[in-house]
């Protein structure tokens, strides 16, 4: 049978035939309407989704099929998982064939039917899969037995035709139709596929399939503008050498190539014309010659550099490309930048493997770093700062001593590409360290380099603390320098010795944090306590002082709390201070009702419970033990004196037996401590008052145990709260450990661990423990705050990225919006953007004007022309692909808001949702560390959407977010690593009566307090 | 106008204004406490209606798809004001919502009277291991830290218990997870009615996927919908299911079935302890496969015993169903002793507890082992 006789490829050959027919084929002049046409994909898109592993037809568009499938098969075998999908294909070809040679249906022949009629039943019988049988003169059918008929019957079933069913039905007599359903890809030149890749007798999409060049063409023709296609119509072989001799290449970077009255459009723009023509050795005005030469030059390297390049802003492309610089040195300077492009990643191959990237790369620096109009990323001063970082692990002997480098060199993009990738390792680091430099440090003045280049060796070595005091907004270079200079040397040691006082120091830095991301200190006070806590180590490291015990009892709660009563009732009043802002609760109207958002009281319920799930210490037995420490520190005037203030120690003793074994067993604390105190009362004499310095060191041990005890606990508590089970992370800050908690060849040091932002690990003896620093444990604990609605049954298992989830789940540790600034104009845009959309539902086919409108909002040409094409079929939906943020930008947003940026985390390490400029997430693709962040923003846009109708204030999204980010993640089906489609969907779909869902669950955990109720 | 990018509701609740939505009973002034009425109608009457919504304080109590659209709810004892919220959605698509805050007791906040009791289940045997039944309170002897305790009540095995049924479905229990259900249902049926039985399941979520109270059918449906996912975080599911058990009705038991070693919990072991022991719940166990070995399954067992629950062990498939017979008939066959401890709880500490049938030494008595004595506990029914 001639599989060119199914319906699909009938009415291809039907549109091919009407292009011939107006010349458009082999013109030059083809029209628009000649550029694209589609291709059938037998059976509906539903099976071959099913088979290909490429989820369902209610998540992805039919359209996108052979694009999700060339890109999830990406390099593996097409043997393996191209050769099914065509058996399948062809199958669905020849039933959709031979059902259209039944249209009113199938019976089985009377025993009296011609050999004609029961042959060409039997014929039909064969292709769907039933024994046609004769017994007793009567005919009768039976489901095949063979493995290929038990797979058809599979196969049959996934496109709703039960056969056993229509096999009982033709038995007992019935006429039975069949049907199959039928679904159309968007084929970009028909008129290259026809002459160049289809066969006879082969279904045109198995075609496609079954080589590798022809997937890579199909998937560059996707990206291309019209007027590119245009001139290839007319060069049908020279589409079929591109494929075949770069079609990796074409496939990735194709989408950059723009051919505009008979030229190449090169990245900058005509002036760079002369660059452009130099490296790829080729005139832009010969377009077959400079295509093919770009695309296959250093193994496709320098068509990933001119991608890249042509995805950069005007100032960004400007920096790479020199602008600052006379025309004579530009293309030098180009080069030493390509170079990077040329040398990362040696053994990625462009061709072999086209949509994969190196992890970190020279275009996530150039996409992501600070450019300044003069080509440089910072002033010329940094440039010595940054190298003599990396060059040496010597920190300056004395604060404040390290001088600007006199040698320094222009921070444009070749030294900033050199200094970055010099050492492949670091480059990440090295990256971020900028980074941070260019947040924190772009105006400071060059006599404060000392200053910063600490601050910045802190960045790079003990990033948790560098970052942390830059959440908390100290600036001050000189500040994070002396914290850092007392970090240091709390580091210097081995851990033994310095161990112990290091995670004291670390949790009350950390405990601190905490109270300020939520009770938000003035300045001058977190300034003064910052710096009160830098000079509170004591001279000798591995000795017990009660240094750290001391500045919480004395200087910080002093500062938090307006007074201090020790009572049993106290760590209670603490959290409530702790736990509330400064800012007056918003309060609002909902369906008739007052209420006040005022989540603090939740939280500080939930540390509570978090802290009263087990026994142990409380705020109140470090204060009073220090107190009496403090006392007993003297000089003790008299023996009555010394009486009293034993007394003091009285409460301490059955406390201590509620020691955790860790802390409380060696030494035994409350045994020497019982023994101190029995010795200190049998002094009874003024000249035995001596002693009493003796039984110090026993004290200062015991206040060291407990502080050990209580900070790391509350801290830990403030971190993980609210959460829906503060049980769960009762113990969890025991297990917290600065070092890796298991021993074996992966072990790192404990000095890589100590000062990075705590992550999970599994224990080898089961559960998971936080392994890093006690700072930012609120970032680490973010997921401890996703709630859960109600559900009648377990969500389908998500599959997700596990590098990019921690990327949404940061979205809780960004903490309240203290105000609403400019988020009711980001909604009023995107409302904008859908009125934009609405109007193009009416135009068939769409405008020029639509394809620029994307392009300019950032869409990516695959997604543009795809939402085209379906747009000019009349399809409904065409646009609703659009995502949240695409939607602002149409509707002529540009930044977002910091409220509704990214979390910063995953591209360049803040712990901060910043204003990042965002690339198309096309851009991100094959790098897993931006896509979660970059789509991250969506959620966030479309619950402050839902929210303007209600009349609520958009304050209230980051009140959302735990619910809506747990559905989020219940919801995420990524059919490859970086399938960014996959994650982009929730956020886009999230309906307005979940969004009621969250409200209602607000109020039900107390976190909207109702008019007239207290907390 | 920007049809399709906004809901169905919006659009037709700007559309139709004619019908509307009253809260029948209760109103603002109303005190809610205890088993509470509610009624909603939908106007006019012809108005097809898809459903009817409740919701108080945030959480769906009931729905409704028939006139008339009333039901029942227990508030609690405290009389405090509540959010009610109705929600009707229509067969075209419009919501109508509205919502009220009921009043406070007039005479001021109600305090429940809470009494500090402990529950000891306690099994009897004899010396062909068959349970004794029939026994009297007086025949009980119970003592805490070595101090005799005044036994209050005896709940006998008529007692209607509290049971959560919670079900490990990470991927790895996808081959015994047919075994499983099949031995749920039969642990389901061999429940009495008077049992208030919920299902949950687990992996490193907690889905409680049939609520106390839902119909044999729902409880099916919902066993028949279980799907295998993800891995395995046994103990913060374990303190997850105590949680959700602590305010229920004493006596209190959680059975809990999983297959693997927790690889994703916060939650240690001794927070689980904490959370079984100040919940005052007996905690159940199969452990399925392999987890049979090591440090691990030896410390959830001596945790069980501890509550007067037991761990038991499938190594393989078709113990499983015999287990969860083995559990029933323990549940159906104990006895429960209640007492108020003599010495204030609250410390926190451990205590003791020792269980004995007076003058019948040839009986096996398995019993709670201790408590935390940390904060009260729920007064049984």
């Amino acid at each position: 049978m001639s599989l060119l006789t199914g319906a699909r490829a009938a009415r291809l050959l039907f549109v091919l035939a009407s292009a011939l027919l107006s010349g458009g084929l082999a013109a030059a002049t083809a029209d628009a309407q000649q550029l694209w046409s589609e291709v059938g994909l037998p059976g509906g898109a539903a099976g071959a989704r099913r088979l290909a592993g490429l989820g369902t037809p209610e998540e992805r568009s039919d359209a996108t099929f052979l694009l999700d499938f060339i890109r999830r098969s990406g390099t593996s075998d097409l043997e393996r998982t191209a050769k099914p999908l065509e058996r399948y294909l062809q199958l669905m070809d020849a039933l959709q064939s031979e059902f259209g040679r039944w249209p009113d249906g199938v019976s089985l022949p009377s025993a009296t039917a011609s050999d004609q009629e029961r042959s060409s039943i039997e014929k039909f019988c064969r292709v769907v899969g039933l024994d046609l049988l004769r017994q007793r003169g009567e005919y009768r059918v039976e489901v095949g037995k063979s493995e290929e008929a038990a797979e058809r019957a599979v196969w049959l079933k996934w496109v709703g035709i039960d056969l056993p069913k229509a096999s009982a039905d033709l038995n007992f007599g019935a006429r039975v139709r069949f049907s199959i359903s039928e679904a159309t890809l968007p084929l970009p030149l028909p008129a290259f596929w026809a002459a160049e890749v289809f066969k006879r007798d082969v279904a045109p999409i198995v075609s496609i399939l079954n080589a590798r060049s022809t997937l890579w063409t199909y998937l560059g023709l996707m990206g291309l503008d019209e007027d590119t296609l245009m001139y290839l119509n007319s060069q049908p072989r020279l589409v079929r050498k591109i494929g075949e001799e770069s079609g990796g290449a074409f496939a990735a970077f194709g989408r950059s190539l723009h051919v505009k009255t008979g030229a190449v459009q090169v990245p900058g723009g005509p002036e760079w014309l002369p660059v452009w023509e130099q490296l790829v050795s080729s005139r832009a005005n010969q377009p077959p010659d400079f295509m093919l030469s770009l695309l296959s030059a250093d193994g496709g390297r320098l068509a990933y550099f001119y991608d890249a390049l042509m995805q950069l802003s005007p100032l960004r492309q400007s920096f790479v490309l020199g602008a600052h610089l006379p025309a004579n040195r530009r293309l030098a300077f180009v080069r030493s930048v390509y170079r990077w492009f040329k040398d990362v990643d040696p053994p990625w191959s462009v061709a072999t493997g086209p949509l994969r990237r190196p992890d970190f790369d020279p275009f996530m620096v150039l996409t992501f770093v600070d450019t300044r109009a003069d080509g440089t990323i910072g002033p010329r001063w940094w440039s010595g700062v940054l190298e003599r970082i990396f060059a040496s692990q010597d920190w300056p002997s004395r604060q404040m001593s390290a001088e600007p480098s006199a040698e320094a060199h222009q921070t444009d993009a070749a030294w900033l590409l050199d200094w970055i990738f010099q050492t492949p390792a670091q480059a990440r680091l090295r990256f971020e360290t900028l980074r941070y430099a260019q947040r924190q440090f772009a105006t400071t003045p060059p006599d404060l380099g000392g200053a910063v280049e600490i601050a910045l060796r802190a960045r790079a070595e003990m990033p948790a603390l560098a970052l942390s005091l830059e959440r908390m907004g100290i600036a001050d270079p000189r500040l994070v320098a002396a914290l850092a200079t007392t970090a240091h040397r709390l580091t210097a040691g081995n851990f033994n010795d310095a161990g112990p006082l290091l995670r004291r120091w670390q949790g009350a830095l950390g405990l601190l944090e905490q109270i300020h991301l939520r009770h938000e200190l003035p300045p001058p006070v977190l300034e003064e306590l910052l710096q009160s806590l830098s000079v509170s180590i004591p001279a000798k490291m591995a000795e017990s002082n009660g240094v750290v015990g001391a500045w919480v009892s004395q200087k910080l709660l002093p500062a938090v709390l307006p007074q201090i009563v020790p009572d049993a009732d106290f760590e209670r009043r603490a959290f409530t201070v702790f736990t509330t802002p400064r800012t007056a609760p918003e309060t609002f109207s909902w369906e008739g009702l007052s209420y006040t958002n005022d989540p603090s009281g939740l939280v500080a319920r939930s540390a509570l419970a978090m802290r009263q799930s087990r026994r142990g210490p409380r705020l109140q037995d470090l204060v009073a033990l220090t107190d009496a420490e403090r006392r007993l520190e003297g000089p003790v005037a008299s023996v009555a004196d010394l009486q009293k203030i034993v007394d003091l120690f009285a409460p301490i003793e059955p406390v201590l037996a509620t020691l955790p074994k860790r802390i409380g067993k060696f030494p035994p604390i409350a045994r020497n401590f019982q023994d101190s105190v029995v010795r200190l009362r049998q002094i009874t004499k003024p000249g035995d008052l001596k002693r009493v310095a003796r039984e110090r060191l026993v004290m200062l041990t015991t206040l060291d145990s407990v502080t050990d005890a209580v900070v790391p606990s509350i801290l830990y508590a403030l971190a993980g709260s609210p959460t829906s089970v503060p049980a769960v992370l009762g113990d969890a800050w025991f297990l917290h450990d600065l070092q890796d908690p298991e021993f074996g060849e992966h072990r790192r040091p404990w000095r890589d661990t100590a000062w990075q932002i705590p992550t999970g690990t599994v224990r080898q003896r089961g559960g998971t423990s936080m392994v890093g620093s006690l700072l930012a444990v609120d970032v680490a604990l973010a997921d401890a705050r996703l709630v859960r609605l109600p559900a009648a049954e377990v969500p389908s298992g998500t599959i997700i990225d596990p590098g990019a989830a921690p990327a949404i789940t940061r979205l809780l540790a960004s903490g309240a919006w203290r105000n609403a600034d400019g988020l009711a104009d980001v909604v009023a845009k995107t409302i904008e953007g859908r009125r934009r959309v609405e109007a193009w539902r009416a135009q068939s086919p769409p405008t020029p004007d639509v394809a620029r409108a994307l392009r300019a909002a950032l869409v990516d040409p695959w997604r543009i022309n795809l939402m085209l094409w379906r747009a000019s079929q009349g399809h409904a939906h065409a646009f609703d692909e659009l995502r949240p943020t695409e939607l602002y930008r149409l509707g002529g947003g540009d930044r977002m808001p910091e409220q509704l940026g990214a979390p910063e985390g995953f591209i360049d390490g803040c712990l901060c949702r910043a204003r990042l400029e965002m690339p198309s997430l096309e851009n991100l693709r094959g790098r897993r560390i931006g896509i979660g962040s970059a789509v991250a923003g969506d959620l966030s846009l479309r619950l402050a959407e839902h929210l303007t109708p209600l009349k609520l204030p958009l304050t209230l999204v980051p009140t959302l977010l735990p619910a809506a980010v747990q559905d989020w993640l219940d919801q995420i089906s990524q059919l490859w690593l970086d399938d960014w489609e996959g994650f982009a969907l929730w956020p886009r779909r999230v309906p307005m009566d979940r969004v009621e869902d969250y409200l209602l669950q607000l109020i039900a955990t107390g976190a909207w307090v109702p008019a007239g109720a207290t907390r | 106008m920007i049809v399709g990018w906004l809901t169905a509701g919006m659009l037709a609740a700007s559309q139709d204004q004619a019908r509307d939505l009253l809260i029948l009973s209760p109103d603002a002034d109303t005190v809610l406490s205890g088993r509470s009425s509610f009624s909603a109608d939908v106007i006019p009457p012809t108005a097809p209606v898809r459903y009817v919504a409740l919701f108080v304080d945030g959480t769906q109590v009931c729905r409704m798809t028939a006139r008339p659209y009333t039901c029942s709810w227990d508030a609690g004892p405290e009389a405090v004001p509540r959010s009610v919220r109705v929600v009707a959605e229509m067969a075209d698509g419009l919501r109508l919502v509205k919502t009220l805050r009921t009043t406070a007791q007039a005479s001021g906040p109600s305090f429940r009277a809470a009494t500090d009791v402990i529950t000891v289940p306690v099994d009897v045997r004899d010396n062909r291991g068959h349970a004794v039944m029939g026994l009297s309170q007086t025949q009980f002897q119970l003592q805490e830290d070595g101090q005799a305790q005044q036994i209050s009540t005896l709940l006998t095995s008529s007692a209607a218990l509290t049971v959560l049924l919670g079900l490990d479905v990470s991927a790895s229990m996808e081959p015994v997870i047919g075994e499983v259900t099949k031995g749920a249902r039969a642990f389901l049926e061999a429940l009495r009615p008077q049992d208030a039985v919920s299902i949950a399941a687990f992996n490193t979520g907690f889905f409680v996927i049939a609520r106390a109270g839902s119909p044999p059918a729902a409880r099916n449906d919902a066993l028949d919908k279980i799907r295998t996912t993800g891995t395995t975080a046994l103990y913060d599911s374990m303190v997850r299911a105590a949680d959700l058990m602590k305010s229920q009705p004493a006596p209190r038991v959680i059975v809990m079935f999983t297959d693997g070693v927790d690889t994703a919990s916060r939650a240690t072991l001794e927070t689980v302890r904490g959370a079984f022991q100040t919940g005052d719940i007996a905690l159940y166990l199969v452990l399925q496969g392999e987890i049979g070995q090591g440090e691990a399954p030896e410390n959830l067992a001596r945790l069980a015993r501890e509550t007067g629950g037991v761990a038991l062990f499938a190594k393989q498939t078709k113990l499983l169903r015999e287990h969860f017979t083995t559990i029933v008939n323990e549940l159906k066959n104990r006895y429960v002793l209640v007492y108020s401890p003599s010495r204030p709880l609250g410390d926190g500490a451990w205590r003791e507890i020792a269980v004995e049938v007076a003058g019948k030494n040839d009986y096996t008595v398995r019993s709670r082992t201790g408590y935390l004595a940390q904060r009260s506990t729920t007064p049984p029914r």
